[in-house]
């Protein structure tokens, strides 16, 4: 007896079905000649490393699983005979495939967090106080019990952030958006049940979700527990890049800004370095401790030029703090307002 | 070998650079290098990665440390520089005075990165605990957050009693027991160094262990007593060589850039990776020679053959390899002959070995003499070299399995002369070495010779 052709198979070719395939395949065709179009037009300067990329990428697959794994979790909790939800596996795949994840602010989250951690590893070690224990496990031993906890939360935060498998940690607005997200992937059709039963499992999920959480969070409080006299600030500074804690190294420059971290963060990660200089400027920082930031920045950044940023040296410390301060005060201003202006300015540019 | 009159790792030299970078004074390793970059005596600074360093601190008004790899005549030299601005003037204080490393096994890092470890821990230069894997408490009972900032033997108790870095020496496997289970475990650990090449603390990964029983810990410790068996060596065989050929072959077409265009470290990278998989299937192929021949009846054909041309073959052989070292070979005479009785294959397999040992240790610009006489019913070759010699203390220990004429050098994997003797033995003859040390080594094969 002949054996006949496998049924699947045969399915996935059937004459009715061929329109579809060709119009899948031309979309497909679409979509890469479009990426390559993007990725052909992006200029040496804000192309990703593929270090980076791969980071980035395994983060977010990890994250996303993590929250559909909650979601699920709980939704089967208060509808235990279950609902029509498909495999979990092709929920993270299909969230991949659809543009769902796509989300700038995340990306931007996301990036930033991973260059952080790599420029972190790379800056260069100063012990600076000899034999003396690094400035986390100084402060977690410090008189000032508040200081104490808070530089010990920031030695389990980074513990937790360091190992790969933990999820990374977003703003409430970010998380708020992944986890419904995760919760319309695992639909199942309409069924009103199931969907109620997601919908109570997603806010279960988002009120077990602290703002001790966001990023950043334990090194800001560390620096308002500090809150550093301005006598005080140069040698934290220097301390925390010497010790690879450039979260803290942020907060402590957020804190004495009155600047967002978020904020803060972009300005000491961008290579070019001038929003930094300026910040350090409007802090009436001194020549040697901006040339010693700015040669561990250098040292751990391969984008940056240690050379030119030496050429710019003199021509940053003739700002006087006041004008610095002047030109950094948009900065201060809420997001949400800074953002509005950077559209409506960066329209008019065009 | 080192490539210079090496002060040492400890030492620090010193020289005072004036605005112009021009030398005010040095200590002699500094001038010397500075000489041999090309700089006379009142030049600018010629050791060009330290002369940058010296501007950069100039140029921002601060100390600044850096680690340089300085070419040298005959190799690289890892060095530590501070540079530190002073009423115009640098001084300038250089410690390491390492050789750069060619790839060797003996390099061979401690497993810090914690690939396979049960957790992994950081502590800071006064050996505080800055770093312990979250989990890891949960998993092996204690409490991993209240280990943060705490010394490091709040969580380990070391079997020795000393605390580690005593010795400045990474830690590599050293048994411990975990101080709040009392679990044994090993650990590893790397240095982490400042800018100075001083410690500024440990990166560590713990390995739980079962509790040792006598007889594993025996064999544990000195695996080369472990026997090969025939189906151990076949396994190893089958089950290393095929993988190590496609990790070579595609290391060397990733250094090749035969892909596309990347970067040289990464180019780098991937030669390292060739070089350390050519090693390992040169060491595969040996293991599975010393099962063969360290059975006891272990024998060779005896057949007449011409040691003159095996010696004359073999040198031909390493002609190449001579001159990338800048060695010359000696052969006998196209019209010498040596009769004997012996295998062929192994012979010239016996006297690559010893020609290749002599080229690797002789001095560039000298010459490798391979010789052949007879000594009555003996046929000798004998391979000389103008090396540092073999201490008479040493010149048993060479022969043994696993050990090196000299564990420092690159190359290599200690069984090759371990196996040569046995051969030239399994023939009916010997191998054996005459030296005086800084006067370089004899290497005499000696066969039954054929009247």
């Amino acid at each position: 007896m002949a054996v006949g052709p496998d049924p699947i198979h045969a399915s996935e070719w059937q004459v009715a079905r061929l329109y579809d395939r060709v119009a899948a395949a031309r979309a497909r065709a679409v979509a890469r000649r479009r990426g390559a179009m993007l990725d052909l037009r992006l200029d040496a300067d804000s192309r990703l490393t593929d270090q980076i990329r791969f980071e980035v990428a395994a983060r977010l697959t990890l994250l996303v699983e993590t929250i559909a794994r909650d979601v699920l979790r709980q939704a089967e909790r208060v509808m235990p005979e279950g609902g029509p939800h498909s495999e979990f596996d092709p929920v993270v795949q299909r969230l991949h495939r659809t543009d769902a994840l796509v989300d700038p602010a995340l990306a931007e989250e996301l990036v930033a967090q991973v260059r952080q951690g790599l420029i972190s590893r790379a800056l260069p070690i100063e012990t600076m106080a000899g034999d003396a224990p690094s400035l986390l496990v100084r402060l977690s031993e410090a008189p000032d019990r508040i200081v104490a906890a808070a530089a010990r939360a920031v030695l389990v935060a980074e513990g937790h952030a360091r190992e790969a498998e933990e999820p990374v940690r977003l703003s409430r607005r970010q998380y708020d958006r992944l986890v419904w997200i995760a919760a319309a992937a695992l639909r199942g059709g309409e069924d009103p049940a199931w969907d109620r039963a997601l919908a109570q499992a997603a806010e279960r999920v988002l009120a077990a979700q602290s703002d001790a959480d966001r990023p950043g969070a334990a090194a800001m409080r560390l620096a308002a527990a500090i809150d550093a006299r301005p006598g005080e600030l140069p040698d934290l500074l220097l301390e925390s890049l010497s010790d690879r804690q450039l979260g803290l190294f942020v907060a402590l420059l957020s804190h004495a800004l009155g600047v967002e971290y978020d904020m803060v963060r972009e300005i000491v990660l961008e290579p070019e370095g001038d929003r930094l200089w300026l910040a350090l400027r409007a802090l009436d920082q001194e020549r040697a401790t901006i040339a010693r930031i700015g040669l561990s920045l250098c040292e751990a950044d391969g984008r940056r030029d240690v050379d030119s940023f030496a050429e710019a040296l003199d021509s940053i410390m003739a700002i006087a703090p006041e004008e610095a301060r002047r030109a950094m005060a948009s900065l201060s201003l809420p997001a949400s307002f800074r953002e509005a202006i950077d559209r409506l300015e960066g329209a008019e540019r065009r | 070998m080192t490539s210079m009159d090496s002060p040492g790792e400890s030492m620090v030299a010193r020289a005072i650079l004036d605005a112009g970078d021009h030398i005010l004074s040095a200590d002699p390793p500094i001038e010397l290098l500075h000489m041999r970059a090309g700089g006379g005596v009142s030049d600018r600074l010629a050791i060009a990665p330290i002369a940058r360093v010296a501007r950069l601190a100039r140029r921002l008004g601060i100390a600044v440390s850096r680690q340089v790899v300085v070419a040298d005549d005959e190799g690289d030299l890892d060095l530590w520089i501070q540079a530190r601005p002073e009423t115009g003037q640098i001084r300038l204080s250089v410690s390491g005075w390492r050789d750069r490393a060619a790839w060797k096994p003996a390099a061979t890092p401690p497993d810090h990165t914690g690939m396979g470890a049960d957790f992994r821990w950081e502590a800071d230069a006064a050996l505080r605990l800055t770093f312990v894997s979250p989990g890891a408490g949960l998993r092996h009972g204690f409490d991993a957050q209240a280990m943060l900032g705490r010394p490091l033997n709040a969580l380990f108790v070391f079997d020795s009693g000393t605390a580690p870095l005593g010795d400045g020496a990474p830690l590599d496997g050293r048994g411990a027991r975990l101080r709040p289970t009392d679990a044994p475990v090993r650990l590893s650990a790397a240095i982490r160094h400042d800018g100075m090449g001083g410690i500024a603390g440990l990166v560590g990964a713990a390995y739980l262990i079962d509790e040792p029983v006598e007889d594993d810990e025996d064999l544990a410790l000195h695996p080369g007593s472990a026997p090969l068996t025939e189906s151990f060596t076949a396994g190893l065989d089958r089950a290393l060589r095929t993988p190590l050929a496609r990790i070579v072959a595609n290391a060397d077409s990733i250094a090749a850039r035969s892909d596309g265009p990347i970067a040289a470290e990464y180019a780098d990278y991937a030669n390292d990776i060739a070089d350390a998989g050519r090693h390992l299937i040169g060491l595969v192929d040996n293991l599975v020679e010393l099962q063969a021949i360290e059975q006891p009846d272990f024998r060779l054909a005896a057949t007449p053959i011409d040691l003159a041309d095996v010696a004359r073959r073999a040198a031909g052989l390493l002609g190449v390899r001579a001159d990338a070292a800048g060695v010359t070979i000696c052969r006998p005479g196209m019209g010498e002959g040596m009769p004997a009785i012996g295998d062929f294959g192994r012979c010239l397999q016996i006297l690559i070995n010893l020609i290749g040992n002599a080229i690797r240790y002789s001095p560039r610009g000298e010459e490798v003499v391979v010789t052949v006489e007879r000594d009555g019913e003996w046929a000798l070759v004998g391979v000389t070299d103008r090396g540092k010699g073999i201490a008479p203390e040493d010149q048993t220990r060479i022969f043994e399995k696993f050990e090196r004429v000299d564990p420092s050098e690159p190359g290599g994997n200690g069984l090759g002369l371990y196996i040569a003797r046995r051969l030239a033995r399994a023939m009916g003859g010997d191998l054996g070495v005459e030296s005086v040390p800084g006067e370089g080594a004899t290497f005499l094969f000696r066969l039954r010779s054929r009247s």
